[in-house]
């Protein structure tokens, strides 16, 4: 079961945006900054919980999230 | 007359005893800030205005509260840099700093105007050693959560980068670290250079900025624990302390705390010798000192950690400033009045007395300086671009949300990622150019990025009676509260900021 999500702005876009933070049940947390710059910079990414999940693309991250809870 | 001008950065004020006003659990020695400020004007309500840190040196450096028209970037075309104008006037200009972010790209322009300028490399992500490939296991460790840094990841940002460049710094030896180099850099440069008629040298530490590594004695100086333990960490991510991957124990707060405030007083030994080097060549009577700092660093304060997406509260925002001037008269006092950090532009150009007839967004101190006049500004600005925008008259600070749904505009000659720090991957092929600028008719391309709230909800603290913002007046105060947002209009509109600014954050311009 997810509880917190956390997601710099400048990784995703406004769909993704929306989306994360129409999420029910979970935390979702907007930083300018997640100081993950590295991966921020190549792939698309959340921090889960604490830990870091990267995918090709978002739309994956969110059908990972929707099948944790 | 010379001016020496020394940035200590993330230098959280209210761990100088010179600035009370919020308990700090131990005594930090501080004692060569302290004697400078025996000496110095203390200014007790000097407030930030663009962050973070490139964002506060364009304010210095150029006179430009940027924050309203664009985030952190380069040094623009129509600026008015601060070392080019006193080295056409005949000022020698020098920069000594180990602040990789002048080097670093998406923020060119703040060094190249300097006749020298000297970098010391390493600190924090400075792309200097790339060997030994397995970074020092026990500096790793302490620096990064693990999970975050691949120790061989080549990416950008990537921690293991500081472990790398700190390898052959032996930990005995405080001499090889980041602030001990800087201000003997600089106690050297005033030693070496007294044959010139008049000069600027321009001094930014990085340090007290995180990473909290120091060397002994200072490590031990706070804490019982022991330094090296590997499960408490010295680089904590932003944030909140109490989820996600900021999450601290007391434990760890404590131990960011005791390791900061050891590198204040690292900081403020080393400081001393610049000082040292003053009393040495007897430069006292025709130098200026400015001596601040571009913002602090939450420790646990508010339930936050670092510089994260939180309300500007005082510990950020409000900045330590202290000015030798040899021919003031308030040498040795303390003044009241509001200040701000895009002042110190005009401020250290009449210091240079050089002669300039805009200074864009900044007004001197030297009149409250030469002259005790009072009452030098009613408002000041500060905050991130793109966010809340937070207004204080110097009795209360008012921070203002956005409105997420309507996006703001970044202008610059330059395209920028907006958030992160980095010269965008693609192109903003979605730009529009054009003269959009108040203070120059020089156009720049403008495009829209996503605002970003720090509060759902305006807040007001009288800082007079509660200078640890515990109190949120709005629903008690409302007539504060309007009699602040007039201000804020009133500030936006004496700066000319974009229209939409007050879109963003739902305000009529000039409005009563």
């Amino acid at each position: 079961m997810v509880g917190h999500v956390e997601y710099c702005l400048d990784n995703v876009d406004s769909t993704t945006r929306r989306r994360l933070d129409g999420i029910d049940g979970v935390t979702v947390t907007e930083e300018r900054c997640l100081q993950r710059c590295g991966d921020c910079h190549s792939e698309s990414f959340l921090v889960v919980d604490g830990e870091l999940r990267t995918a090709e693309t978002h739309a994956a991250l969110l059908a990972a999230l929707r099948e944790d809870e | 007359m010379n001016v020496l001008f020394v940035s200590i950065d993330s230098l959280t004020r209210y761990f100088l005893d010179v600035y009370p006003g919020r308990d700090v659990e131990f005594d930090v020695e501080t004692e060569n800030l302290d004697r400078f400020a025996e000496r110095a004007t203390v200014f007790d309500t000097h407030y930030a205005g663009s962050l973070p840190c490139m964002p506060a040196r364009r304010e210095w450096l150029t006179g430009t509260q940027e924050f309203l028209w664009r985030p952190w970037g380069p040094i623009e075309p129509f600026d008015d840099p601060l070392p080019r104008l006193a080295r056409e006037d005949g000022v020698l200009t020098q920069l000594i700093t180990d602040h990789f972010h002048y080097f670093q790209h998406g923020s060119h322009g703040y060094y190249e105007d300097f006749n020298g300028f000297e970098f010391v490399r390493g600190h924090e992500y400075d792309a200097w050693q790339t060997a030994p490939r397995d970074p020092p296991e026990a500096v790793y460790q302490q620096i990064t959560n693990v999970s975050a840094d691949d120790p061989h990841g080549t990416g950008y940002l990537n921690r293991s980068q500081y472990a790398r460049n700190v390898a052959d710094k032996e930990p005995s030896d405080e001499t090889e670290f980041f602030a001990p180099q800087v201000f003997s850099k600089t106690a050297d440069w005033l030693r070496r250079n007294q044959d010139w008629d008049e000069w600027f040298c321009y001094v930014d530490s990085f340090d007290v900025h995180e990473p909290f590594h120091v060397p002994e004695p200072y490590a031990s100086m706070y804490t019982d624990e022991d330094p090296s333990d590997p499960d408490l960490v010295n680089w904590p991510f932003y944030g909140r302390v109490d989820e996600g991957q900021s999450e601290l124990t007391e434990r760890e707060i404590d131990f960011v705390r005791s390791q900061f405030a050891g590198k204040v007083t690292m900081v403020d030994r080393w400081f001393g010798r610049v000082l040292d080097a003053l009393d040495e060549t007897e430069a006292w009577d025709d130098t200026a000192v400015v001596v601040t700092s571009d913002h602090g660093h939450y420790l646990g304060e508010h339930g936050w950690i670092g510089k994260p997406g939180a309300p500007l509260y005082d510990v950020l925002a409000r900045t330590p400033l202290f000015v030798w001037h040899p021919e003031s008269p308030r040498r040795g006092e303390r003044v009241d009045s509001l200040t701000s950090a895009v002042d110190l532009y005009a401020t250290v150009l009449d210091l240079l007395d050089v002669d300039v007839t805009d200074t864009r967004h900044s007004r001197s101190l030297v009149p409250m300086l030469e002259d005790r006049s009072d009452g030098h500004r009613d408002w000041a600005l500060y905050g991130y671009w793109g966010s809340s925008v937070n207004v204080t008259d110097g009795q209360y600070t008012y921070m203002h949300p956005c409105d997420e749904s309507v996006d703001a505009y970044c202008h610059s000659t330059e395209m920028m990622s907006a958030y992160g720090w980095f010269t965008p991957r693609e192109p903003r092929r979605d730009a529009e150019s054009g003269a959009y600028l108040p203070y120059t008719d020089s156009p720049v391309w403008r495009y829209e990025a996503p605002s970003n709230s720090r509060h759902g909800s305006p807040l007001l603290f009288d800082v007079t009676d509660d200078p640890e913002q515990q109190r949120d007046l709005v629903g008690e105060d409302d007539e504060t509260v309007r009699e602040m947002q007039r201000l804020l209009r009133d500030a936006l509109t004496a700066l000319e900021a974009p229209e939409r600014q007050f879109e963003r954050l739902d305000l009529a311009p000039n409005s009563s």
